[in-house]
């Protein structure tokens, strides 16, 4: 079993990459001679992903006043930080988004994804403890080690979805059980290798378990949350039928009042529809 | 949902200081989402199992430290254990509630609804009846060093949720029966053997037909004037070759695969929302081999079931992975709406409407959806009726190949053979390949069926060789279907590959109306073809779409010479000059040609005198099945060459 794990942790360079536009982008922020000028010539020099990020720019997402239809104007108006996390949430999106998968669609993935994304950052606002932004790409970031358990086991992946929908325990309990490791731990490590900020990283790696977290962050406990939103929502699915069990000290982390909760559901769900098609449609 | 306060959630809390304990502001909202929750997860279950599951869940949020157990009302109206958390316990939980009953406890909460005890300082039992207004379904036990008051109210309201989804479970029937396992000794626990509850498909855990069905009806009777019942039938094409390619058990994987993902991608809120109906409108089943049936109640927008055909494709839409690589499967889905009125008042009616549409739908090609409507009722079905028989064929290996020899008209050699697709009604007559392959071409059956003649063809062939009778080669005709769409030749060449059948051992006949198809593709998988070493001749020569264009422009191997110019042979002038200037024609291009139909000696005489090379015809040989090919010509060649030699 431990072999399954260390054996995952080595294959997983066999999973797409990031495209090298993001990679461009990312140095260009972190320059301090880039400019948002130059991020945007990068991105305009590919026209699909110009297009897509424009489509979630203008989304429900961001809530900009006036649609925007310059690459440059929508990142004058979102920012330099939060253009990172576009920048990778789209490439992210588009890299994975019609690759097969098993037992569930890419498409369920993602939506399920992007309703964590949509619901921490909702809470990380209503809350006020953890910036909104990186809640959001969090939250969507936050199941993504479920990707490498389809495409690179899908029989053992098949198995634990199969005990799983036969109720013998949540799907992150079996995934320790089949994997020797779970969702979350790979996730992390597919993160790291990738040299996303720390913050996501450990957002992926304990949002299961907030408590195990050595150093909390407010991000870690909104995940947590957001994840419980999401699949008690049922808006899309990585896998799991059943909704996590609610850690206290997360909940009380996030500064989120019980009152607050049916604001930050019904904006989740309104919200999400409407940035799901900004992601996923044709 | 009618939730008719409780009593029991007004009764008095056992203490006044039990109101004032810490927690119970925290604990108050928790309960609230864990109601929520239950609420959302009790009318998607489908079995006791998980009805407990969902119960054992929640209840934990609650009051993690507690034990549990629920008892159900048996048909003799005594009360089984028929589940314990944690499961170890069950012997202790067992004698607790043994206890309970003689201690009267029991009754009380029966009569009362809930009954709270403190035993000992240290243990608090709480027993809540589950029952709906109707009906006493069991009693459900806690015990703890303390359960809170609100905690309490909560456990109330969630034991209600659960007798609803009980009279759900149950449809009529008195109470469940429940295997039980007093009997032996308990090993790891109590299990619910056969869960009694909605039976569930063993490899999709899926419903089964039977529920479907009973699902349809109350919905049906439910109906009011401005809803109505959707139905739709997915199939997945062509999944007889993924399990006859890949095997039974990589079929099963698939099969699971692609109903949890559609179940999932049926059981997303944005779809409820868009549909206006609850999860519990919705019955997801497993009707068929590879066939899913969805249900859906109170559907007040027929006009949305095309996004549901589309929703469900868009699932499937990127494939499934496979040993490493992409299988793309796809969907044909009929729909039908009940309406609101009488129109099709029964499952039944239903459930054919929507298998008339899937049929409709798979006649317009793979990947695609038709909904129902009453004025195409009877016109498709003789159509329907070959499909399904074709289908039939192909599973249980009901066609057969017969062979017409083909001879070099100047010495009478055997040059080869033509072969030719025969299909039987279950009661011996045959179907003539006019009926079957138009319906197969249009269903896309055709491409199956071509594949199980190559593979056919090159066991026989074998088989031959192995015998050491002459090695000629043999012609398969090919649809315009499959002539139009890309990877012919890898199709021809994988099954020879399997087969160990050299490419020159098989000649592949077009017509040039299969070219007309799609010239594009058609030439390029002739070139391919020929490329990759087979023979490729036109078949029907001269009857066809653009006959000289196709002389002109493809890479053929040579012409058949189309019956129509060899039956009025030998005293038909027209016929004759028609034939000779093909011969001729046909000569300077150096294109040999075999001649079709020949049925008299005069007609023999006449083609080998102008120069045609090769011929078939019932004069020289009809087709016949296999084991008269080779008793009629192997024998005879064998003989011969014995002679010559």
């Amino acid at each position: 079993m431990m072999e399954t794990k260390g054996d995952l942790l080595e294959r997983l360079d066999e999973l797409p990459s990031l495209p090298a536009v993001y990679h461009r982008v990312r140095q260009t922020l972190e320059n301090p001679d880039g400019s948002l000028e130059t991020v945007a010539a990068i991105i305009e020099a590919d026209p699909a992903l110009a297009a897509r990020l424009l489509r979630v720019a203008n989304s429900a997402l961001y809530g900009l006043a006036t649609k925007v239809d310059t690459v440059l104007r929508a990142l004058t108006i979102i920012g330099a930080a939060e253009t990172h996390n576009l920048v990778l949430a789209t490439t992210l999106v588009s890299v994975f988004r019609d690759l097969p998968l098993g037992a569930v669609s890419m498409r369920s993935f993602w939506e399920h994804s992007i309703a964590c994304g949509v619901a921490a950052r909702v809470i990380a606002r209503v809350g006020g403890r953890a910036s909104p932004d990186r809640a959001y790409l969090a939250g969507l970031l936050h199941d993504i080690g479920r990707l490498p358990l389809y495409i690179l086991e899908p029989h053992i992946m098949g198995a634990a979805l199969q005990a799983h929908r036969d109720r013998q325990g949540h799907l992150f309990d079996l995934e320790q059980q089949f994997f020797g490791s779970s969702h979350a731990e790979i996730g992390a490590a597919l993160l790291r290798g990738w040299a996303i900020p720390e913050v996501f990283c450990a957002a992926a790696a304990h949002h299961h378990r907030p408590a195990l977290a050595e150093h909390p962050a407010p991000e870690i406990a909104v995940t947590h949350v957001a994840d419980l939103v999401a699949n008690s929502l049922r808006i899309g699915t990585s896998g799991a039928r059943w909704t996590p069990i609610l850690d206290d000290l997360a909940w009380r982390a996030t500064g989120l009042e019980t009152a607050q909760l049916r604001a930050v559901v019904e904006t989740t769900i309104a919200t999400t529809r409407d940035v799901t098609s900004a992601f996923l449609e044709h | 949902m009618n939730l008719a306060l409780h009593p029991r959630l007004l009764s008095p809390a056992e203490t006044t200081g039990e109101l004032s304990k810490g927690g119970a502001a925290t604990l108050f909202p928790l309960a609230l989402d864990v109601l929520r929750e239950a609420m959302a997860q009790l009318p998607a279950c489908r079995t006791l199992t998980e009805l407990f599951s969902v119960l054992n869940a929640c209840s934990r949020t609650l009051v993690p430290t507690a034990k549990t157990a629920t008892l159900l009302r048996q048909p003799d109206a005594c009360f089984e254990l028929v589940q314990c958390s944690p499961r170890a316990l069950e012997a202790e939980l067992r004698e607790q509630a043994d206890a309970m009953i003689e201690s009267g406890h029991f009754a009380q909460a029966l009569k009362q609804g809930l009954c709270y005890h403190r035993e000992r300082p240290d243990r608090a039992s709480l027993l809540l009846r589950i029952a709906t207004p109707r009906r006493i379904y069991g009693v459900a036990l806690w015990t703890s060093h303390h359960i809170p008051e609100d905690a309490r109210q909560a456990l109330g309201a969630l034991t209600d949720l659960a007798a609803m989804s009980l009279e759900r479970f149950q449809g009529g029937a008195e109470s469940f029966l429940v295997q039980t396992h007093t009997d032996r000794p308990s090993v790891g626990g109590i299990s619910i053997a056969e869960d009694v509850a909605i039976p569930a498909d063993q490899l999709t855990g899926l419903a089964h037909r039977t529920h479907f069905i009973r699902f349809l009806q109350r919905a049906l009777e439910q109906r009011t004037p401005s809803t109505s019942v959707g139905t739709l039938l997915l199939d997945i094409d062509g999944f007889h070759r993924v399990n006859r390619e890949l095997g039974c058990d990589m079929g099963d994987q698939i099969l699971r695969d692609v109903a949890l993902r559609l179940d999932s991608a049926l059981r997303s809120r944005l779809f409820f929302e868009t549909l206006g109906i609850a999860e519990c409108d919705l019955c997801f089943s497993r009707t068929g081999a590879d066939e899913f049936g969805l249900a859906i109640a109170r559907l007040r927008t027929p006009q949305h079931l095309d996004e549901i055909a589309a929703h469900l494709h868009s699932h499937v839409a990127e494939g499934f992975l496979q040993g490493g690589s992409r299988l793309h499967l796809s969907l044909s889905i009929g729909l039908a709406d009940s309406g609101q009125d009488a129109d099709a008042s029964s499952p039944q009616a239903l459930l054919r409407n929507a298998d008339t549409a899937l049929k409709k739908a798979k006649l317009s090609g793979r990947n695609k959806h038709a909904i129902y409507t009453p004025d195409w009722d009877e016109s498709g079905s003789p159509h329907l009726r070959t499909e399904s028989l074709l289908q039939e064929a192909l599973r249980q290996d009901r066609f057969s190949l017969h062979y017409q020899p083909l001879f070099g008209l100047t010495d009478m050699r055997l040059v080869g053979a033509e072969v030719l697709l025969r299909l039987d009604m279950t009661d011996g007559s045959p179907i003539p390949p006019s009926k079957f392959i138009p319906v197969a071409e249009s269903t896309g059956q055709i491409a199956e069926i071509g594949e199980w003649v190559t593979r056919q063809v090159c066991h026989q062939i074998r088989a031959w060789d192995a015998l050491g009778y002459a090695r000629i080669p043999f012609s398969i005709n090919v649809s315009g279907i499959e002539l139009s769409l890309p990877r012919l030749t890898e199709r021809f060449a994988r099954i020879l590959a399997a087969e160990q059948v050299p490419h020159r051992r098989i000649h592949v006949e077009i017509t040039e109306t299969a070219i007309a198809r799609n010239e594009k593709q058609a030439l390029a998988n002739i070139r391919e073809l020929r490329e990759a070493g087979f023979e490729v001749w036109i078949d029907d020569f001269g009857t066809g779409y653009s006959s000289l264009k196709s002389l002109k422009n493809f890479p053929i191997s040579g012409i058949k010479l189309d019956r129509e110019f060899v039956k009025d042979l030998v005293g038909d002038l027209a016929a004759e000059g028609i034939a000779i200037s093909i011969l001729e024609m046909a000569q300077r291009l150096r294109y040999p040609v075999i001649a079709e139909g020949i049925e008299t000696a005069a007609q023999l005489a006449f083609l080998r005198a102008e120069g045609c090379a090769s011929g078939q015809g019932f004069h020289l040989g009809r087709p016949v099945p296999t084991d008269d090919f080779q008793k009629s010509y192997f024998a005879q060649t064998e003989a011969d060459s014995g002679q010559s030699a």
